[in-house]
């Protein structure tokens, strides 16, 4: 429910910088993405939810690891270019099939003071 | 700020996966847990089927639309070896009549729960023998007896319900669960055409004192193969071999080929 | 009395020979992709793209443009196949990912080249807007084809 734990030590903002700290270097566009599904006993109960109303839990999960994995990778992109920073994180989701969801995250990989 | 241009690393948000691997365990396992599943559920289905009463079965039977198709035969030689066979046979709960399809070309016949069978034209014009027509209706009067209407009645909803849980879509998980629940459903199938044609041969023995001839209904050109290893019929040369097996193991002797032609009075009316 | 004749087995061989279709051809073809998108992405190293909203005032711009990129990337039987399967059972779908992946590295490569062709040199503001295409047939569960529209504000600073 909170922040990711792996961001591999870096800082992420999603305004144009760090605050308090000057951009030195950038690196260009980093992303990370994912495709995450939940089985089909999931998918089953959730049909059964959207009689009732309610959260799906289990799809926030699903969201929520997609996310955290997402994120993971955007730094590793980051990571490995040098980065210690990425700023102007922005998400994006689409559903590329029932019951599954891609998630996509992107930035821009900067070294900071 | 400077922009120092660097490669990105490949492999990050596509990971280089072992495709085929993956592919065949995850098909593996899904066609694994849908034939246990069925063959668990099928079981189950079968043995609560038929517990359903004889009359209950003759009532949804006269509803079919094929219990009332063709024309009902009340006299001629196919009558004839049928009352002889119910003579040697257990009782049902039921009579049973004889209906001929005639415009039909097939070579098939079956049985309609509470007591029909139903023989197509085509069948009539491909055996020669009467020892043929009476193991024809003897295999059917074999359904009847081990109940496998209702036994696939029940499977049918198994299956219905398996799929429906699964989730009906045409994509290909969906596709290969119908697959694989069809294809159990057969086998089931399959053991029963054996366990009447078992029946048929036991009660040809007891009617006429032996088996000669009931094997030559499975060598006739216009049956073609009948069967497949999916199919829900067992191929045509696994069933004579069962047929053989049982005559040796009983001393089952062959005896006298009575030859048979449709009278051409039979679809008159 | 008797069977019908080997329907069920003519059904499973498509079913079979489509998935080797798609898993050779599609194999082969994503491999090519890839290395394109490598060599192109090399080449144009030297143009960045941040997804900064802000220009940095000490710039002097001489032209400033929309640029766009566009790609749509189509998924192979074998890949739908085994994507549904992991539907079925949930977790990661690396199938859709590598599809996603090349579709978005083309549209940011696409766009990029839409910006060289100018003589931009940075690209601000990108933004990717990216959705699936399913197939004709509604009942479809899972997208046939990824589609990635990247868009940004394409400089050229002296």
């Amino acid at each position: 429910m909170s922040a990711p734990e792996s961001t591999h030590g870096l800082l992420l903002t999603n305004i144009e910088s760090v605050p308090g700290r000057a951009i030195v270097e950038h690196y260009g566009l980093v992303s990370g993405s994912t495709v995450r599904s939940k089985h089909v006993g999931r998918d089953l109960l959730a049909s059964v939810r959207n009689v009732f109303g309610g959260e799906l839990k289990a799809y926030t999960e699903l969201l929520e690891e997609a996310r955290d994995e997402a994120i993971e990778r955007m730094c590793a992109q980051a990571r490995a270019l040098g980065a210690n920073a990425v700023v102007n994180v922005r998400f994006s989701t689409s559903s590329v099939a029932a019951g599954a969801a891609e998630l996509y995250v992107y930035g821009t990989a900067v070294q900071v003071a | 700020m400077k922009y120092v241009p660097k490669e990105i690393p490949e492999g990050i948000n596509a990971p280089r996966t072992n495709v085929v691997g993956e592919f065949a365990l995850l098909a593996g396992t899904l066609v694994a847990l849908v034939v246990v599943a069925f063959y668990a559920l099928g079981v189950a289905a079968e043995t609560l089927a038929v517990r359903l009463s004889p009359e209950w079965e003759a009532a949804i039977g006269a509803r079919l639309p094929t219990a009332n198709a063709g024309v009902e035969v009340r006299a001629g030689r196919e009558r004839e070896v049928l009352v002889a066979l119910l003579a040697h046979a257990p009782r049902q709960g039921y009579d049973v009549q004889l209906r001929v399809r005639c415009g039909e070309k097939d070579v098939n016949a079956f049985a309609v729960p509470g007591g029909r069978v139903v023989v197509l034209g085509g069948l009539l014009d491909a055996v020669q023998s009467e020892n043929e027509v009476a193991f024809v209706l003897a295999h059917e009067l074999g359904h009847m007896q081990n109940r496998d209407h209702l036994r696939a009645l029940g499977r049918g909803l198994v299956l219905m319900t398996l799929v429906a849980a699964v989730g009906t879509g045409s994509d290909a998980a969906s596709r290969l669960v119908v697959g694989s629940g069809v294809a159990v459903s057969h086998r089931f199938s399959q053991r029963q055409e054996l366990a009447a044609d078992r029946f048929a041969a036991e009660l040809v023995q007891r009617t006429y004192g032996h088996v000669g001839g009931i094997t030559d209904f499975f060598g006739r050109p216009a049956l073609r193969e009948g069967g497949s290893w999916l199919g829900t019929h067992p191929g045509s040369k696994r069933r004579v071999l069962q047929l053989e097996r049982l005559a040796d193991q009983h001393g089952w002797g062959t005896g006298p080929v009575t030859p048979y032609a449709r009278a051409p009075s039979l679809c008159a009316e | 009395m008797s069977g019908r004749t080997l329907w069920e087995l003519r059904d499973l061989w498509s079913f079979v020979a489509l998935v080797a279709v798609g898993y050779f051809f599609g194999r082969r073809i994503e491999a090519r992709h890839f290395a394109d998108l490598r060599r192109r992405e090399h080449a144009s190293l030297a143009l960045p793209v941040l997804t900064a909203p802000r220009l940095d005032p000490a710039w002097a711009v001489e032209d400033a443009a929309l640029v766009t990129g566009i790609a749509v990337v189509s998924i192979d039987y074998f890949k739908y196949v085994a994507a549904s399967l992991r539907n079925f059972f949930g977790g990661r779908v690396s199938a859709y990912e590598s599809l996603l992946d090349r579709a978005r590295r083309e549209a940011v490569l696409r766009m990029k080249e839409a910006a060289q062709a100018r003589g931009a040199t940075v690209i601000l503001n990108a933004r990717l807007e990216i959705s699936s295409v399913s197939g004709l047939d509604a009942g479809q569960r899972g997208a046939r084809s990824a589609e990635v529209l990247a868009y940004g504000t394409a400089l050229r600073v002296r």
